[in-house]
């Protein structure tokens, strides 16, 4: 059974169609790019599939479990995280209160416990603070763990954002543009994190990007979406030779 | 590492040293209310006062829990202490049931009038909930007045004078321990996440609404509980307790505070109900006099008076349990060193 399979996902905005029958079959371990044009409607994929929209049509199967429909807090606890194309950190709390407050789904203790202080939360803030000092030493943050997220420079915003969303314990990891607005050192830096992450986290990578330098690195496999139509779908080197991606991202060849 | 030792002996720690004389002159202060209180030395006015105080730390810490923590902006805090206030002056009048049951009811029934309401609304955001929370205060109030059972506009007299200045004590201190406790915990973490970015909390797998409403049953519960003191404490209570201004004057103390700051909230609480009383010699300027310094406060301080921030963070307590938690664990290298728990 593939870890993430969609079938047919349809997303209408009145009468436009932003994702037109899109289909994605994700094994474990796979990483996989979806690229294209401005507006294609790549973001719309990814908020269909984390949940902020409610698909028109199709079917979105986590682990064999259909998702579509269900909020995004549910699908995050079900193992699918994301970051955002425009970094949606918690701006104004610190880098350690940005992790902490991912580890939320993994804390079983209710509200009483809070209160009373009982062992139970002791303990699970105890494991709380080490996993978010772990997952801050590994991303190199731990120096900035009391600076507050804003305050970051940016590619290590990116970083944060990256960092937090594994807090929440995914199986897959969706990317919206991690590379977007960072110079070729800071991408090539990206890169090797990206698959560093997702070996040390054993992932499955599902990621949106303009960086040809990095999709090409790092996918096993390419989606081209135009005007939210699959047009082409494969590996990097099918993709880069393809006429209809070429014609999708340069425009059609004057004749 | 370099960072805490810079805190600790560079030019924080004179603030830090003040703030533990400010902390020590405000706890002598307590001790010397209390004894003086216990002791019958405060006048019966001032004592009165007192309570009202504490009554009102009550509403503006739970309120800030709703405002402040979780960011929604509720007018509707009123309409939650009446309900309590109501409740449990008719339980007390009519079954004479124990004081601290009949408390602990009134925050029930807020509660539950919190979660009910708190459902359909907080799919409202920003300026929408404070109108449709402004509206519930409302409806309270005009039920109120129209119920045979209430006294209708006659109000409602009678009511047995429970409410002690321990008593107010006593539950203020449960509100602030219960609120602290739930703020610094991972559903309190949940509270602050909605206020700061709710698609990226939802993202995070936090559910939202359940922390919403969460939020506002809390909330409501200790209003209600803080209108069951006010009513014992008043032995008179009409709909015009609890009027839209009674919603503004808790709000005021909350932002003038520090949204999300408990610290603020009650420091805030305390100096706005001893204020107008303090400036009483100026007649008829007082009202005038009181609202310059909360214009003037909040120009020069538009975050409210602790921000954020909590009198821990001022005496440098939080950091000392961090530098604790990081020593219990093995000095751990970077990147290659974490082997193996891939999970």
């Amino acid at each position: 059974m593939s870890l993430l399979e969609v079938r047919d996902l349809t997303m209408q905005f009145g009468g436009l169609t932003a994702v037109d029958r899109f289909n994605l079959t994700l094994n474990e371990g796979d990483i996989v790019g979806l690229i294209g044009p401005n507006g294609a409607g790549k973001t719309t994929v990814f908020n269909c599939l984390t949940g902020m929209y409610a698909p028109t049509s199709g079917e979105i199967l986590l682990s064999g479990k259909r998702v579509d429909g269900l909020h995004p807090y549910e699908i995050t606890r079900m193992g699918m995280a994301r970051t955002f194309q425009n970094i949606r950190l918690f701006k104004q709390l610190t880098v350690y209160d940005n992790i902490r407050i991912s580890f939320h789904n993994q804390s079983k203790y209710n509200l009483a416990a809070a209160v009373f202080r009982l062992p139970r939360f002791a303990k699970e803030e105890r494991e709380i603070l080490e996993k978010t000092e772990e997952l801050l030493e590994i991303f190199g943050l731990y120096e900035h763990r009391n600076e507050i997220a804003s305050s970051l420079p940016y590619g290590e915003q990116r970083q944060l954002e990256i960092a937090r969303a594994l807090a929440t314990n995914p199986q897959i990891l969706l990317l919206d543009e991690p590379a977007a607005g960072m110079n070729p050192q800071e991408t090539e830096a990206l890169t090797n994190l990206i698959r560093w992450v997702k070996e040390r986290f054993d992932l499955t990578i599902f990621l949106i990007e303009h960086d040809m330098r990095l999709v090409m690195r790092l996918c096993e496999r390419l989606v081209v979406l135009d005007y939210g139509v699959t047009i082409a779908e494969g590996t990097p080197e099918e993709i880069q030779n393809n006429p209809k991606v070429i014609e999708a991202y340069l425009g059609e060849e004057a004749i | 590492m370099k960072k805490e030792r810079m805190f600790t002996f560079s030019g924080s720690s004179l603030r830090q040293k003040l703030s533990w004389l400010a902390a020590g002159l405000v706890g002598l202060i307590l001790l010397a209310v209390n004894i003086g209180v216990y002791r019958g030395t405060v006048d019966f006015y001032f004592s009165g006062v007192l309570v009202v105080a504490l009554i009102n730390v009550i509403l503006a810490v739970s309120l800030n829990l709703i405002n402040g923590f979780t960011g929604q902006f509720s007018l509707g805090h009123a309409g939650f202490m009446a309900v309590g206030a109501y409740v449990s002056s008719l339980l007390t009048i009519y079954l004479d049931w124990p004081f601290p049951v009949v408390l602990l009811i009134a925050a029930l029934v807020s509660a539950l009038l919190g979660f009910v309401i708190g459902l359909p609304t907080l799919r409202l955001k920003g300026d929408y909930l404070a109108i449709a929370t402004l509206g519930f205060g409302e409806i309270v109030r005009v039920v109120l007045l129209n119920l045979d059972i209430t006294g209708g506009p006659r109000g409602l007299g009678g009511i047995f004078p429970k409410t002690t200045f321990f008593s107010a004590e006593l539950v203020a201190l449960l509100t602030i321990i219960v609120i602290g406790n739930i703020i610094r915990s991972s559903h309190g973490r949940a509270f602050v996440a909605v206020r700061e970015d709710e698609i990226a909390a939802e993202a995070m797998g936090i559910d939202t609404t359940l922390y919403k409403v969460l939020a506002f049953s809390i909330g409501a519960a200790f209003a209600g509980v803080a209108g069951g003191l006010f009513a014992h404490h008043q032995m008179f209570i009409d709909p015009r307790s609890f009027t839209f201004q009674r919603s503004i004057e808790i709000l005021v103390m909350v932002v003038l505070g520090g949204l999300g700051s408990i610290t603020g909230s009650i420091i805030a609480a305390v100096v706005l109900t001893i204020l107008p009383e303090a400036l009483r010699g100026m007649a008829e300027y007082r009202m005038i006099v009181y609202a310059l310094l909360l214009i003037g406060l909040m120009l020069v301080r538009p975050q409210g008076l602790f921000g954020t921030k909590e009198i821990g963070d001022f005496l440098g307590i939080e950091r000392v349990r961090w530098a604790k938690a990081k020593s219990q664990q093995p000095a751990a290298g970077v990147l290659k060193s974490h082997g193996g728990d891939g999970r």
